[in-house]
């Protein structure tokens, strides 16, 4: 598996004076799953809107290596067009290849809409393709967000606590297709969580975050609370 | 002033008319040039220097009132319904212009984020999420808008720009105050119509209304 990200000293500040992230190193292979844990403001959102690019100016390097398709990015709240359909926000994924003009008047290539009922049908969601966002179950908005995410054929997917709002059934049911289509595709995924039966069951490795810095990383089945609590709380780690 | 002059039915019927034409005329007219141009007054897409701008030009628009855009017009192109049409096209356009940027800054920033990433232009991010998901707020004062400048338009006749009010002038300076209670009769039933009509478009084509069972 060849290395698809590479960051190195990554510092970034929102106001110029606490450091959010602090000299954070990171690498990232092609079909690898990480997690990224850590408390709430521990700086995992903020890790992955700079690796998306939505995030600047900051000290360091983020390096892709082979993201021909990009990166695709599913934000914590989801971020869907209430009034469009869930095909039409799928294919949302492609705005940024199918050019100004014909974006402008609406003409997307057949095969986006193709490929978009294709992902949504993988995602389980085909009888909903042609509905509302705003009139879809949590679950149904979250695979959405998945498939538009995938329709920019990425070699990198972030997730930003996309499963947290779930009931237990919906979050297993969306991890397990969401990491089973990147392991197919050789998407590397990395998303931020704090559901340690998740993490252990679906993720390959985990990185905890911790004062800007990845303090501690081991294989994703061999995290559990009492091992985050004594990372976190800078306790011995069994 | 009581009765109302039924012989001069027709004739503030045809004045009307002309009424709705400018508001209606006036009120897309402004609109179809509002909604590109409010789209650059956005601070979280365009830079700061261009929506300052922006703004200062729609502050100026929307600070002078229809009625002296009216007699702007008046001057300019001559009496009649055009002057009329063009004051109710450029307060609308200072109107919405200020609504339409304000509902666009608060479309929710994830959605940007997530169509950001895809490195499209953004026009089309204005055109593929800003737009359909602000489109209750780009429909309802749209509307409104229609509403108002049927008001409006009755009266910048007065000032000569057409319409009934040019007509209900002319009734005041002849002291026929018979023939001006039907027009404002008229104006009146008018008024309401098109408040019934409006809310039933908004009914049929903002989500959020409880649609009863059919």
């Amino acid at each position: 598996m060849g290395t698809v990200l590479t960051i190195r000293g990554l510092s970034f500040s929102y106001d110029g004076r606490r450091k959010i992230l602090d000299g954070l190193d990171l690498d990232l292979s092609a079909g690898e799953t990480l997690a990224i844990m850590g408390y709430s403001g521990s700086g995992k959102t903020t890790l992955l809107k700079i690796i998306a690019g939505l995030l600047y100016p900051y000290q360091g390097t983020v390096k892709t290596h082979d993201a021909k398709g990009g990166i695709g990015y599913i934000p914590q709240n989801i971020g869907l067009v209430k009034n469009l359909t869930a095909v039409q926000n799928v294919a949302h994924g492609a705005l940024g290849r199918i050019g100004t003009l014909p974006g402008l008047i609406g003409k997307f290539p057949q095969e986006v809409f193709e490929k978009a009922y294709q992902l949504l049908e993988d995602l389980g969601l085909a009888e909903a393709a042609d509905r509302k966002a705003g009139q879809l179950s949590g679950g149904e908005r979250q695979r959405v967000a998945v498939a538009r995410a995938l329709m920019q054929n990425p070699s990198i997917l972030l997730a930003d606590e996309f499963v947290s709002d779930l009931d237990v059934i919906n979050a297993y049911e969306v991890m397990e297709l969401t990491t089973k289509i990147c392991r197919r595709n050789n998407i590397a995924l990395i998303m931020t969580m704090h559901d340690t039966y998740l993490v252990n069951k679906f993720a390959d490795r985990v990185a905890v975050l911790k004062d800007g810095k990845i303090m501690n990383e081991m294989p994703g089945n061999q995290i559990s609370i009492k091992t985050l609590s004594a990372i976190l709380g800078g306790g011995p780690v069994e | 002033m009581v009765p109302p002059n039924p012989e001069v039915a027709a004739e503030a019927a045809t004045a009307l008319a002309e009424t709705i034409q400018i508001a209606f005329v006036g009120t897309v007219l402004g609109f179809v040039f509002a909604l590109p141009f409010s789209a650059l007054a956005m601070r979280n897409i365009f830079p700061q220097i261009l929506t300052t701008v922006v703004r200062a030009f729609f502050g100026f628009v929307r600070t002078i009132p229809v009625l002296f855009w009216a007699v702007f017009f008046v001057i300019a192109v001559g009496l009649g319904p055009l002057a009329g049409t063009l004051a109710i096209a450029v307060y609308t356009f200072g109107y919405l212009s200020k609504i339409y940027y304000e509902a666009f800054e608060a479309t929710d920033p994830e959605i940007l984020d997530a169509i950001r990433v895809t490195k499209a232009p953004r026009i089309l991010i204005l055109r593929h999420a800003i737009i359909p998901e602000s489109m209750n707020t780009i429909i309802s004062q749209l509307l409104f808008m229609f509403e108002y400048n049927i008001r409006s338009s009755t009266v910048l006749g007065f000032v000569g720009a057409g319409g009934i009010g040019l007509l209900m002038i002319s009734y005041i300076e002849s002291l026929q105050y018979s023939s001006l209670t039907t027009a404002l009769l008229f104006t009146l039933l008018t008024v309401v119509a098109i408040d019934l009509l409006s809310g039933y478009l908004r009914k049929q084509f903002i989500p959020g209304f409880i649609q009863k069972p059919k």
